[in-house]
Formats: C-alpha cells, structure tokens, sequence
C-alpha cells in the first residue's frame, strides 16, 4: 500500500499545498500562472499577425 | 448541561443605554454584538424572575427558603434575610439537579448554598425553558466570539448590488435595539419578531450568494483581477451573514425562545458543514479551495469554520439530551412547595 504524499506548491516561500493531484501549484499560483500565459499568449498571436501582416505586405508589394 | 444554577440577582441593571453610540457602529469592519448579547440574556433572567414572583411573592418565597436555612440565631430571620439579600452578600437562584428545579439562596461570597426548596409544578411549569436559555447564555457568548473571529478576515468593500442584502443587518440591528429598549412588553415582542423576519430574509440571500460566489471563486478559470474582487465580496457576505446569525440569537434570547434558538444554530450549521465542509470531487472542501486560493499563506477559513461547527454541535448535542432528559423526569411528581 502507498501512502499519499502531500504535494507542496512549487511557487518559492509557499506553504500551501497543491490544490488538485495532478497539479503543481495551489490555486492561488496556478491562477497567477495561468493569468501570465494568457498574457504571452495574446502577445505571441499579436506578434504573429504584425508579423503576418508584414509578410502579406511584402508579398502584395512583389505581386503589384 | 442537565445540571446548573442560575443566579437571579436582586437588581440587574437592565436600562440599554440608547445614547451609547457603540450600538450603532457603523465603521464597516466587525460588528460586535456582544453588549447586545449581554442584555438578552438579562432580559432572560428578568423574565425568570417574574415567572416565579407572579406565582408566589418574593416575601413568601423567601421566607419559606429561610425556614429551611441555618439563619435561626437571628431574631428577625425575614427581614435579616432580606437585607442581605438587598446587600447583594446573598442571592437568590434557581439550580437544577437530577431534573428537579429548586429556588436557592446562595451566599456570593463563599459560594455556598444556604437554602434551598422545591419548586412546584406549576412554577416549573411556568418557567419553561428559560433556565436553559439562561444556562446555555456561557456558551453562546463563545460561539460568538467564534463567529466573531471569522469576521476578521473580512476586508470591507463595499458593492452596490450587494448593499440589499447588507442592509438587512442594520435594519435588524436598530430593531433589536429598539425592542430592548422598549419598556412595554408587546412593543418588545413585536420589534423582536420583526427583526427575526429580517435577519431570516437577510441569512437565505446571503446563503445563497455566498455558495455562488464560492463556486466561482475557487474555479481556477476565473480571472486573477475578477476572483480577487469575488474575495472581497465573499468575505464581506460572510461577515454580514455571521453578525446576522448573532442578531438572531439575541433577538430569540431577548425573546426567550431556546428551540428556535437552536433552530437558528442549526441552520448555520448545516450551511457550513453542507456548503463550505463538505468535500468536493476531489476530497478537498470548498472551505479548504478557499484558503488556498486565498492569496497569501493566512488563509484560516477552515480551521475558523471547524471551531464553529464543533461548538454549535456540542451545544446542540446537550440540548437534544437535557429534551429527553427532561421529558422522563415530566413524569416524576415534584413535591409541592
């Protein structure tokens, strides 16, 4: 028989424990976590279609 | 529980001080109720009092305490009696023990009781549960202060939609107020009913938006910026909801009401252990998601709810066995006074 482990919150100077089993951090950093990714999300597909938009201008400029 | 002593002081400074402007706070952050707490529970005893005065006369229940005393050396036993008694060096109360209900004369000073007689049927009767109510006021004053301690971890911001439901606490408030301030008896008892009514409405929308914003509070999809102000309104709810239980059980104090007293109790108390104890899919309670979504390492939500619960429960527990009690020892005669 295994005995359960209680999992710690990986965030540094945290005490708290994982909030769910499969999960590395308590709620309170995994949402922090979470709210950051969304940020570099939105700013990769930002990026992604200025970069787009450059291509295509590009692209449009050879054409014409 | 099932065995007490209550002392019926001879003056009980009853008069709420209306002018106190203690009674009305209003600085949004914990509402202490226990001056409040303080005067039902002097109400309780006044009540006592009455009850066993309007069936036989303080004179001649004093004197039949002191013919059983050990006051025989002294000339005039009635009027010795009565001016220690007025002295406040001794006191009259009422003890029960082995389900029998007597009157007491007690020296405050040792401690001691210095007489005592059986009460009769009918004062016991008559007296109903108010004994209890009076002996159980330890207890409930320490609930309090549990309850009271939930309310620190409130930080106060205050929203417009929820302002209704935050404003049935004040209206319920002044109400009980008033009621204690009242000297008519039938101004008191309709000023406590309605406040009753108020808290009852301002408990059941409190409730329920407490396990709304629960929900949404410990769902990790919910924004760090939105979960932070559903913090707020959730500490904010609670608080609003423990000092409204505290007015209830003032008001069913002052009213003299112990069975919906615990009614009040119980119903608290499901709510926390049905709604914040309870585990959820993943064994973890929705009290515990709260303390870890809580930011910071402070989050004392579910030890402060446990401390409640436990002491709501024991309390109720004695209640439920002093009924049984009480009502095997309905059929054993009391000897008449």
């Amino acid at each position: 028989m295994s005995e359960s482990k209680i999992k710690k919150c990986k965030m540094p100077k945290c005490n708290k424990e994982v909030h769910r089993n499969k999960a590395q951090f308590c709620l309170e950093h995994d949402r922090r976590i979470k709210g950051y990714k969304d940020i570099a999300e939105k700013g990769v597909l930002s990026l992604a279609l200025v970069g787009l938009t450059a291509v295509g201008r590009n692209a449009l400029k050879k054409i014409l | 529980m099932e065995d007490y002593l209550i002392e019926l002081p001879n003056k009980t400074s009853f008069n709420i001080d209306v002018t106190d402007s203690a009674l009305y706070n209003y600085d949004f952050n914990s509402y202490s109720l226990q001056s409040l707490q303080e005067y039902a529970s002097l109400s309780v005893v006044e009540k006592m009092k009455k009850s066993i005065y309007s069936n036989i006369s303080k004179v001649a229940l004093i004197d039949k305490l002191i013919q059983q005393g050990e006051t025989k050396y002294v000339a005039d036993v009635s009027d010795y009696a009565k001016e220690k008694l007025d002295s406040g060096e001794w006191v009259l109360g009422i003890r029960k023990k082995t389900g029998e209900t007597y009157a007491v004369i007690k020296d405050s000073l040792t401690g001691r009781n210095k007489s005592f007689l059986t009460l009769n049927k009918e004062v016991v009767k008559d007296l109903g549960t108010l004994p209890e109510l009076s002996a159980i006021q330890g207890q409930l004053a320490s609930i309090s202060e549990q309850i009271e301690q939930l309310n620190h971890l409130v930080q106060r911001v205050e929203q417009g939609q929820y302002n209704d439901r935050y404003a049935g606490f004040f209206s319920a408030r002044q109400l009980t107020i008033e009621a204690l301030s009242s000297n008519d008896e039938a101004i008191k008892k309709e000023l406590l009913i309605s406040a009753v009514k108020v808290n009852n409405d301002t408990i059941g929308k409190l409730m329920l938006s407490l396990h709304q914003d629960a929900l949404e509070f410990i769902d990790i999809k919910t924004k760090r910026k939105d979960a932070k102000r559903i913090e707020n309104i959730l500490q904010n709810s609670m608080g609003y909801l423990n000092s409204t239980v505290q007015l209830n059980l003032v008001a069913y104090t002052a009213l003299g009401e112990e069975q919906s007293l615990m009614a009040t109790l119980g119903n608290y108390n499901s709510f926390i252990e049905q709604v914040l104890l309870q585990s959820t899919n993943d064994e973890r309670s929705v009290a515990w998601l709260i303390d870890n979504a809580y930011e910071g390492n402070n989050g004392r939500f579910v030890e402060l709810t446990k401390n409640v619960t436990s002491k709501i429960y024991n309390l109720m527990e004695e209640s439920k066995t002093k009924r049984m009690v009480g009502e095997s020892h309905e059929r054993i005669e009391n000897k008449e006074m």
